[in-house]
């Protein structure tokens, strides 16, 4: 039975519990092809707050691209991030939007293998 | 705690809408914009929420005279709040994999 720290060791809290069980009945062969792509595809929730932080200096909305929310983004990007309240409301919650998108990769992976 | 982290971002653009919906717009005292309140001058966001409430009372041309992108911000966000819904009631869990198997 897979370990998620054994396969994706970068992954924390909901995320792991996710991953854990995504790959729980997968073969080691399997989930390691799974982790292999997985990680290749996820965002880190970390990487996903520090591009939020440009909003304060006037570039909002990237990170909102990077988890493929490309009218969100745009909003953001001509709007200061809804005049910085959009950033506040994204750095408050950037780790379950992160989960939500590292989520859904997860499930396309996985009904790949 | 973990149900409010779940529901905080729909929860807060949906209640920024309702309030921007509420305020009146022939009304320039007060301001929600953060960059006002610390004093900066230049804001691409600036009339976003008197183009709200313009656009709640039907003043299409006035609400993109307020500002151009108060039309598509209701409409994105609108679409983003669905979205949010829509996920609470997409199976999460691994029920896909029966399909697949099955």
């Amino acid at each position: 039975m897979a370990n998620v720290l054994d396969y994706v060791p970068e992954a924390e809290g909901d995320e792991a519990l996710y991953i854990g069980k995504v790959i729980s009945d997968l073969t080691d062969e399997q989930a390691t092809r799974f982790a292999n792509v997985y990680r290749a595809r996820r965002k880190d929730p970390q990487t996903i707050m520090i591009v939020c932080l440009l909003g304060f200096l006037g570039l909002a909305g990237v990170h909102r691209f990077m988890l493929n929310q490309v009218g969100m983004g745009i909003l953001y990007f001509f709007t200061a991030g809804l005049c910085l309240i959009g950033v506040i409301v994204d750095l408050v919650n950037y780790k379950d939007l992160t989960f939500q998108y590292n989520r859904g990769i997860a499930q396309e992976i996985r009904s790949l293998i | 705690m973990k149900l409010f982290k779940k529901h905080f971002e729909w929860l807060a653009f949906a209640g920024a809408l309702i309030l921007m919906a509420s305020i009146d717009p022939y009304s320039y005292k007060t301001s929600w914009c953060l960059f006002d309140l610390v004093g900066i001058e230049f804001c691409p966001g600036e009339g976003l929420g008197h183009s709200i409430a313009f656009l709640f009372r039907g003043e299409f041309t006035s609400s993109l005279n307020a500002n151009l992108m108060g039309p598509f911000a209701v409409v994105i966000l609108t679409g983003r709040i669905l979205s949010i819904w829509n996920s609470f009631f997409k199976n999460y869990n691994l029920d896909f994999l029966e399909n697949k198997n099955g």
